[in-house]
């Protein structure tokens, strides 16, 4: 099953729309293999 | 995780409830080498500015998932000195993930967090009694002992003065 979460790929967006919406950051290093 | 964890309906929505999820290859440069990763899976909880406040290395199970995270936003709130934040996410741990990994150190932090947020010992109390009854075939009763010892020395401290 694919996941539904939509992930941001760069951080900074990532810190934009943290700052906008006051929330947490969850950064996920992942290894896809 | 992306076979079991991500895809479980609870995490799914607290996650796109609560945080800005972000996703790098554990070996992406810069941010592999700015947040010193060695190995994925690595999560970070990061506030508004970046900073990193919690970690957690390793596989974690879809029912894990949610009071991990819960702890890590605790522990966030608590460094950006939001107690109350911080105190509401370790009661949630607490109340609806009793069995969860984290239960037995949120209950412990739960104590030191209410002591340092009202300097009431209540807190500090409570949770040790709750480590020694509950978790204490977990160890936490054991490195809650200087809890105990506080109230001890308090107790102490006041007969002293009588």
């Amino acid at each position: 099953m694919e996941s539904m979460i939509k992930w941001e790929t760069d951080i900074d967006v990532a810190l934009s729309m943290a700052q906008n919406e006051k929330k947490l950051i969850l950064l996920d290093f992942f290894n896809p293999e | 995780m992306d076979a079991v964890t991500y895809p479980d309906k609870n995490v799914t929505e607290f996650i796109k409830r609560n945080i800005i999820p972000l996703r790098v290859l554990s070996d992406a440069i810069p941010l592999s080498t700015d947040f010193n990763v060695h190995g994925a899976p690595t999560l970070i909880l990061l506030d508004t500015s970046g900073k990193e406040h919690y970690r957690a290395v390793g596989f974690i199970p879809a029912e894990e998932m949610v009071p991990l995270l819960l702890f890590g936003i605790a522990k966030t709130y608590f460094d950006l000195n939001q107690f109350d934040q911080a105190i509401q996410n370790l009661d949630v741990i607490i109340s609806e993930h009793p069995k969860s990994y984290m239960a037995p150190e949120a209950t412990y932090l739960r104590g030191v967090y209410g002591y340092k947020s009202t300097r009431d010992r209540k807190h500090l109390r409570q949770a040790y009694e709750k480590l020694r009854h509950e978790y204490k075939q977990r160890g936490w009763a054991i490195r809650a002992l200087p809890l105990a010892k506080s109230i001890i020395l308090l107790l102490a401290s006041y007969l002293w003065k009588r």
